[in-house]
Formats: structure tokens, sequence, C-alpha cells
């Protein structure tokens, strides 16, 4: 691949917020950049969450409407 | 390697008694907010293979969470499996796939709910096994497939 055709590439991902460069002397360090990782983990911690509460309400009402049969 | 999000949760009731409570749209509104008092609830139930159920829950109408869920597999009152669309109030979106499954123990029902395809796991996943060497030119066109489906 080209020096150009790389540069490219590396500003697409850059765009997606994927990875961040930064100059280092002759040369440019790349980094797979935190921000869509950190998207994800929020998502499943929000879902994670969500899960819990939503158990805990099935729970209490299975158990109310059992207690509600007797 | 992929990564689940995995909950699960012993109930003191039936399989059946689970799984309808569970899909029963009135069941479900009652259960959604049963713990959490003013919370704005909506779900719709389709339940049949290829039909929705779509949730809007939240505690202010202008800061809703909605979810739509597409079952792809009903097998009461064992398991459950739906494409999952989420979305916050702030317009993040997230794709998903949902397995729920309920399992007899003793008159106890053992339900499982195992989450996957969370988006970014699955780019880091790309990244861990086909490497940074010569591969910007894969990660663009993954990219691109990911905007192309999106």
């Amino acid at each position: 691949m080209s020096l150009t055709g790389l540069k490219k590439h590396v500003q697409i991902l850059e765009d997606a917020n994927l990875v961040t460069s930064e100059k280092v002397g002759r040369t440019r360090q790349c980094r797979l950049g935190p921000e869509q990782l950190e998207d994800a983990v929020h998502w499943i911690e929000l879902y994670r969450r969500q899960w819990n509460r939503r158990l805990d309400g099935l729970e209490t009402y299975l158990e109310e409407k059992r207690g509600a049969q007797r | 390697m992929s990564y689940e999000l995995r909950v699960e949760r012993l109930i003191d009731a039936t399989p059946e008694e689970v799984f309808d409570a569970y899909t029963d749209p009135e069941a479900v509104n009652a259960w959604f907010t049963i713990l959490d008092e003013g919370m704005i609830v909506e779900n719709e139930i389709d339940l049949r293979v290829g039909g929705k159920w779509v949730s809007k829950w939240g505690f202010s109408p202008e800061e809703m969470f909605r979810e739509t869920n597409t079952f792809l597999v009903i097998d009461r009152p064992h398991r459950l499996v739906s494409k999952s669309e989420g979305s916050s109030p702030d317009g993040a979106t997230v794709e998903t796939e949902v397995e729920i499954t309920f399992r007899d123990e003793g008159g106890k029902t053992l339900m499982t709910v195992v989450q996957t395809g969370f988006p970014d796991e699955g780019l880091r996943d790309f990244l861990a096994t086909e490497g940074w060497n010569g591969a910007f030119d894969r990660i663009s066109a993954y990219l691109a497939a990911q905007k192309s489906k999106s």
C-alpha cells in the first residue's frame, strides 16, 4: 500500500473515532480509540441493569400473583 | 471469541407461568412498573415468529428508551429468541440478539437471558483476529459493510 493510501485509510478510521494518531518524532503512532469501545460497554451495562430490574419485577409479579391465588 | 451478556434468575413458578407472564402484554406492563412507581411504559406484543414486541419506557415522555424485538424462535415454555433493536433517549442505537431459556428446576424455573452481538465488541474481536499489520483496507471494508447494514 502507498503512503498516501495508508493515510487515507487512517483518516477513515479517525473519522469513525476508532483510532487516534499522534506524531512522535518522525513516526505517526496510531492507537485504537476508546470511544466506540466505551459505547459498547455503556450498552452492556445498561442492558445488564435493565435485565436485573426486569427480572426483579417479573419475580415480584409472579410472587404476588401466586399469593393472590392462595 | 465473542462477548455475551448473561443474566440468570431462579423464579418460584413453573416455566409455563414464567413464559406467559413474560410474553403477555398486560402482565408485561404490570411487571415492568411493579418496582418503579411513575415509570411510563408501553408494550405491544405480536407473539409469533416474525412478529414484533415494541417497548417504550422511561420516567418522562421526552426521555424514553425504545426497544423492538422481532421474534425468531417461539418455543413455549422453553425458549424465546429475538432480534433486538434498542435506542436510548440520546439517539444511540444497538442491534443484538436475545435468547431466553426457561428451564424447569423441580417446580421452579431457571430463566437465563443471553444477549449477543454488541457491535463494537465484534469490531474488537475483528481487530484481535485480523491484527493491524496491513489490515487498514480490510478494516475500512468492514466499516463500510457495517455502515451499509445500518
